[in-house]
């Protein structure tokens, strides 16, 4: 099963992709709101892929973040 | 008023020409002596030594008094007073020896004219009213009217004013009497000129107006600028100045005319008076120094002796005149640098507020630029905000719709998460733009298409989409409704024009009508519903097209030719 890693910062429209990744079949391994979550989520967790909102918070961080991985 | 005294003085030399002596040839030599005594003085001195011989050859108090009167002439023209008033002592002692009245007046009025070279007025006058004592007793009435004149000069002199201005009324008297009317005019202008100094100026005009009848103008041109010259000054007293440089211009030009170098210099001297009260110092002084140099020349002139003290008076006037010029000068820069200081102080100032001013304005500003670019990054943060929100409601929908079992009421949520998606969509487009009055409309609607096409997954269904957009800059207001009608029309294109996998195409134009704009969207799909216009049984979209319109004040048509074609025409204000 394809394990996913949700990073997005509103936890509604997380949880929502969740429901959507799950109704189609993909694992969701964890939710993360910010980018340092994120980060230790990617040393710690198993993740195939990741759904990253590129605005995180008040800036970019999204972006930037993306670039780093 | 030295000018008088000049006249008497040589008139009285000439008047002695009479004969007195038996002895024809003194008498002769005698005379011919003293009228050398105005040309020739070296001539003069050699027939004064003949006269000396004959003297003791004759031996009488008569011939003696003759000799010591001629060495007297002589002495006055050496301009040697002492002596002159020593020999006309002896004179006068042998003419009382001799007893002749007429003489003795005539030795007594030369002794007087030397005094007042001397600048003793007091002997001068004593002598004088000797000399009158003899003249009455001569019942000389030529000589007797003479001295009472030079009387009268005296005591103006001596600022005797109230007998001055009796003996020239006197004078004035003996003179018509012997209808020598120029003379007469003298005495009146000695009146005037010793009104002036009772200061009864008025009186002074009258009196010097006067003389002007009686003088013969034409022969004495002096005298002329002279009472003149006292007019112009007596205005000048009274501060009537436009008549006082009158005269004192006119008794200039006639002084020059009769080269007269003493109503010149005395002219130019009121000229300095004038421009005095009128504070005209540069001229005052300018006058001045003509005056001066005109009074230098006089000192060289046949007249010196008159005017021993002109220059030490010239010179103390001149000093003071320079020192009052310098004053004056050393003020006005005074003047000066303070207004230059108050100058430079009130630019200075004037600069610090503009500096200041400048100032203040630039951080203003600074401040306003501040607050402008905080307002811009709170609008891009609602802009933001209200996407978010929409998606966060979208979200929202999508769990509902999974937790619904019933069909129709799925496709309700879908559609609603659906518009709201759509509603994000427009919002998000808006971000760049901080200016919400004029937004390009063509702009946005390229992207929004673009964005909106991606979204219904269009491209996946070989749809293409064409657009034609004028250049068109609308409010926010207009965008909005028109980015939800075109949201409408391509979600009713994509759900009930094209089935899957058919080929189609979308065209939308957007065209400038200078007041209005017109929207054209079409398609080459499977058309409208039916009933989609149906004003009784309205779709939503058709419902919400027909609101946005409105909103827009858009005229609607809708045309079904083998294509669909939607028409919106709205104003632009």
């Amino acid at each position: 099963m394809i394990r996913i890693l949700i990073v997005e910062d509103e936890p509604l429209i997380a949880a929502d992709i969740e429901e959507t990744c799950n109704e189609y079949g993909y694992s969701v391994t964890k939710i993360c709101h910010t980018c340092d979550e994120a980060l230790e989520a990617i040393n710690t967790e198993d993740i195939d892929y990741i759904l990253l909102d590129i605005q995180l918070g008040d800036k970019d961080l999204g972006l930037e973040f993306g670039r780093i991985l | 008023m030295s000018g008088f005294t000049t006249k008497i003085v040589v008139y009285s030399l000439f008047i002695t020409s009479l004969s007195f002596g038996q002895t024809k040839i003194f008498d002769q030599k005698y005379k011919h002596l003293l009228e050398l005594t105005q040309t020739d003085l070296d001539a003069a001195k050699l027939i004064l030594k003949e006269i000396q011989s004959l003297t003791k050859t004759i031996q009488k108090a008569e011939y003696n008094a003759y000799f010591f009167h001629a060495k007297g002439v002589v002495s006055s023209a050496e301009e040697n007073y002492p002596t002159a008033i020593k020999y006309y002592q002896e004179a006068y002692q042998e003419a009382k020896k001799w007893g002749d009245h007429r003489f003795k007046g005539i030795v007594l009025n030369n002794l007087s004219s030397a005094y007042a070279s001397e600048n003793t007025v007091d002997k001068q006058i004593e002598y004088l009213k000797l000399a009158k004592e003899e003249f009455l007793l001569a019942k000389d009435e030529d000589w007797l009217r003479n001295v009472e004149y030079n009387l009268a000069t005296a005591y103006y002199f001596d600022n005797q004013l109230d007998k001055a201005l009796v003996a020239y009324r006197e004078s004035e008297q003996r003179f018509f009497e012997a209808k020598e009317f120029n003379n007469a005019a003298y005495a009146i202008s000695g009146q005037g000129s010793t009104l002036f100094y009772q200061e009864k100026y008025d009186d002074a005009i009258q009196a010097h107006k006067k003389a002007f009848r009686f003088l013969n103008t034409e022969q004495d041109p002096e005298t002329h600028a002279h009472i003149l010259g006292e007019i112009g000054m007596t205005y000048l007293q009274l501060n009537q100045l436009k008549f006082a440089k009158f005269y004192i211009d006119s008794a200039l030009v006639v002084s020059k005319k009769a080269m007269s170098l003493l109503e010149q210099t005395r002219s130019y001297e009121l000229l300095r008076e004038y421009f005095k009260v009128t504070n005209n110092l540069d001229s005052a002084l300018m006058y001045t120094e003509m005056a001066y140099t005109f009074g230098d020349s006089l000192k060289w002139s046949n007249y010196s002796h008159q005017f021993a003290s002109v220059e030490t008076k010239f010179n103390t006037e001149l000093k003071n005149d320079k020192i009052a010029f310098q004053k004056n000068s050393i003020a006005k820069q005074k003047a000066n640098v303070f207004k230059l200081t108050i100058l430079s102080i009130a630019l200075g100032l004037l600069l610090i507020v503009i500096i200041t001013l400048l100032f203040r304005l630039n951080e203003r500003k600074n401040q306003i630029e501040i607050a402008n670019n905080d307002k811009e990054v709170l609008l891009r943060e609602i802009h933001h905000r209200v996407k978010n929100n929409m998606q966060v409601v979208s979200s929202l929908l999508n769990m509902h719709v999974r937790k619904v079992k019933d069909v129709d009421s799925k496709k309700i949520l879908e559609d609603g998460s659906e518009r709201i998606q759509a509603m994000a969509l427009i919002q998000k487009n808006l971000y760049p733009h901080s200016d919400l009055k004029s937004i390009s409309l063509n702009e946005y609607l390229h992207k929004l298409c673009h964005q909106l096409f991606e979204n219904y997954n269009i491209y996946n269904k070989d749809v293409v989409l064409k657009t034609t957009f004028d250049e068109i800059k609308v409010d926010v207001d207009k965008l909005i409704p028109v980015g939800l009608i075109v949201n409408e029309i391509l979600c009713n294109a994509v759900k009930h024009a094209f089935n899957e996998a058919e080929k189609g195409e979308i065209t939308i134009k957007l065209i400038d009508e200078n007041e209005n704009i017109q929207l054209e969207l079409s398609d080459s799909g499977n058309q409208f519903p039916e009933n989609w216009e149906d004003d009784a049984h309205p779709s939503l979209g058709m419902k919400f097209i027909r609101i946005f319109s409105h909103k827009l004040h858009a005229k609607l048509t809708i045309q079904r030719m083998p294509n669909t074609l939607i028409t919106i025409n709205f104003p632009k204000v």
